[in-house]
Parts: structure tokens; sequence; C-alpha cells
């Protein structure tokens, strides 16, 4: 499993995939590896991606945000971004997912966002 | 008088495979630094070289064995991208066909309106045009050109909803038997691409998703394109049977604008 992709789990509910450099279509399969056990378990109700250290999504990596964001939202869960960069929300803002999906500064307030 | 600065040519061959997409983009991020472009652009650029090596890898090449031929030619503050594969892929199209395909998607600002989502934005937005031609490998050359420039990037199309859906006109459909993952999609497409070779002029595909679970970017690309073909044959794509979730992905991607969801 790639370092670039490392889950924490914060209290009873809540995930944070930790992201870190560049995450292409290589490590789709990773991405999709550490989140499916989190999709799975309805304990956890919301989805944190910290972008902190992430340098670059490509294409594939977009559209399984896209498929995150649908299936948790289907599923009453949330789905929000952290400290992305302006080169991330570039990428994001071509399929407009920037605009629907939460974004906050810091993976700690998204946190007390989503629960107030 | 002042000296303009030398063309200058850097060609790298790189073999097939996804692997390289990190060198590609380091290198790529390098060359725009060093044209002078600023840091916003040299990350939007390397994206677009992303996508376009994805491409050549995935559509135009065999994979592991087949070498891309990748060239940047620097000249002032321009650069011009060009990127060739041999064409032994699974890509069907001819450059024309493809350079006409984009070329249609610049007066319609479609997002459907060519086989790669992504790079079909990315290339009307983040270049000053797509170019087409075939490659001295024998397959296809893609290239763009590139002024550095700090403006921000101009703001997203439109999605065309111009597309009016017919009724009660004759329906060919297709049933998806399996869920569609990357090990499976090539299988599949070709089947869809087969049977809408068989459609008549104003047919309705119906593509039933009964037994389709999910979706990925590399399908909607696949759709877009169905879409496109059967446009070609007076047609409309309609799917049927569709989950929740896939509608959200198709809703959000603006496919539901083109394409039937019954």
């Amino acid at each position: 499993m790639s370092e670039l992709i490392r889950p924490e789990i914060i209290g009873n509910n809540t995930v944070v995939i930790h992201l870190s450099g560049e995450v292409d279509v290589n490590l789709l399969p990773d991405l999709e590896s550490v989140t499916k056990p989190f999709i799975e378990n309805q304990a956890i109700t919301a989805f944190v991606l910290d972008c902190q250290h992430l340098e670059f999504i490509d294409s594939k990596i977009v559209g399984y945000i896209a498929y995150l964001r649908t299936t948790l939202t289907k599923g009453q869960r949330s789905l929000s971004i952290a400290a992305m960069n302006e080169t991330i929300n570039d990428i994001l803002s071509l399929v407009g997912l920037n605009q629907i999906i939460p974004n906050f500064e810091s993976p700690e307030q998204a946190m007390t966002n989503k629960t107030s | 008088m002042p000296h303009s600065k030398p063309k200058q040519i850097i060609e790298i061959n790189l073999p097939a495979s996804l692997n390289f997409s990190s060198l590609l983009r380091s290198i790529s991020g390098e060359v725009f630094k060093q044209a002078r472009f600023p840091g916003a652009w040299c990350n939007r650029l390397k994206l677009v070289t992303d996508e376009l090596f994805m491409n050549a890898v995935r559509y135009g090449s065999t994979p592991e064995t087949s070498v891309i031929r990748i060239r940047f030619i620097l000249e002032g503050d321009r650069v011009e991208f060009l990127i060739s594969d041999d064409g032994t892929g699974t890509r069907k199209t001819t450059p024309e066909a493809l350079q006409e395909l984009i070329s249609k998607n610049g007066k319609t600002q479609s997002i459907a309106n060519t086989s790669g989502r992504g790079l079909a934005i990315i290339g009307q937005l983040w270049t000053d045009g797509l170019t087409v031609t075939k490659s001295e490998l024998g397959g296809m050359t893609v290239g763009f050109v590139k002024t550095a420039e700090a403006t921000p990037p101009p703001p997203l199309p439109e999605v065309d909803v111009s597309d009016i859906l017919h009724a009660d006109v004759p329906a060919i459909e297709f049933v998806f038997e399996q869920d569609i993952n990357p090990d499976s999609i090539e299988s599949i497409a070709a089947q869809v691409d087969e049977k809408i070779q068989t459609l008549s002029s104003g047919d309705t595909f119906i593509l039933d998703f009964s037994r389709v679970t999910y979706i990925n970017s590399l399908f909607i690309g696949r759709l877009a394109g169905w879409h496109n073909e059967v446009k070609k044959h007076h047609g409309v794509i309609a799917i049927k049977n569709a989950n929740p979730q896939i509608k959200d992905v198709l809703n959000l991607v603006g496919l539901n604008k083109v394409i039937c969801i019954i």
C-alpha cells in the first residue's frame, strides 16, 4: 500500500484520508482499497480528504472523488476536503467538484464543521 | 540589437507505461518553468501533458511494448508540446476524425463531444488549441501550443443542452451482463461499438444498467464517445435501470443533458 495515502480514524465516526505528493491513476487501486472498508462501515459518517501535502491528482482521481461524493451523500454521510492548494482546486474546478464538496482550511476545521 | 532566444527542441522517448507518468509530469513542469510560465500555469499544463500521455498509452499504443515520443519545442515564451504514438492500441478513429471532434467541441462547448471528458475540457480551457496529425511512428500526434501568460483560465463552458431526445422511435438494446471494471471495460466497449455499427438512422440505443453497480471516469469517457457515435446515426442513447449513484455521477458530469436516463 502506498505511503502517500494514509487513513486516520478520529473518534467514532470520522475518517481523515491524508493524501500526499502526486496521486494519479497508478495509485487509484490503493485509494480504492484504503477507502472501501470505511465506505462499507456505516458507523463512519464523515470523510475528510486532507490535501495539505497533496501536489497533483489526475482525472482518474477526480472521477473517484466524484464517486465518493455521490456514494456518501446518498447514505446521508459527508465528504469534505481540507487544505487543498491552488493546483488541486484548479483541477477539481474542471468538473465543478470544488463547488459541491465543502472545503476547509484544515482537517480540524472540517471536523468541527461537520459536527456543528 | 537584442538577440532572440534560439528555438530549442527537447525530445524524449518513453515506454508506453503509466509508470512513467510521474517522470513526464516532472519534465513538463521543468520545461514550462524554464519558459517562464507562472507556477499556476506550469501545474495546469502538467495535467494537460499527463492526460495526453495517458491517452497515448491507453488508446494509441501497446502497453509495455510501444514507445511514445514526446517533444517540447521552446521559442521565446511559446512552448509547443507534441506526443506521438505508434497506433497499435485500441483507438479506431483517424486523426481527421479526432481533430473534427475536438473542433466541434470548441464550437458547441459540450463536454460530451470528445471521447475524453477531461481532455476535452482542459484542451479547450488551458491551451491555445489541440491539434491531431498522423505520427511518424504510425499512429497519431496530438499537440498543443501555449504562450506564457499570467491570466487565469477562462470560465468553465456551459454544458450543451440543445439535444432534444426523441420518442417513439425504433430502439436497439444492449444489456451489460456484468459490472464494469478496468479489466473488462475494453472487451465490453468493443461489444458496444459493434452494436452501434448495426444501428439504422434515427434509432434509439438503449443501455441496460441493471447489473452495473459502479462507473468510473474511464467508462464516463466511453459513454461520451458512444453518444457521439450514435449521434452520427442521427439517433440518441438512453440508459435504463441505472442505480441512484450512477444517476448522480451522470448528473454531476452533465451527461444527463445529452443522454436520456429512463
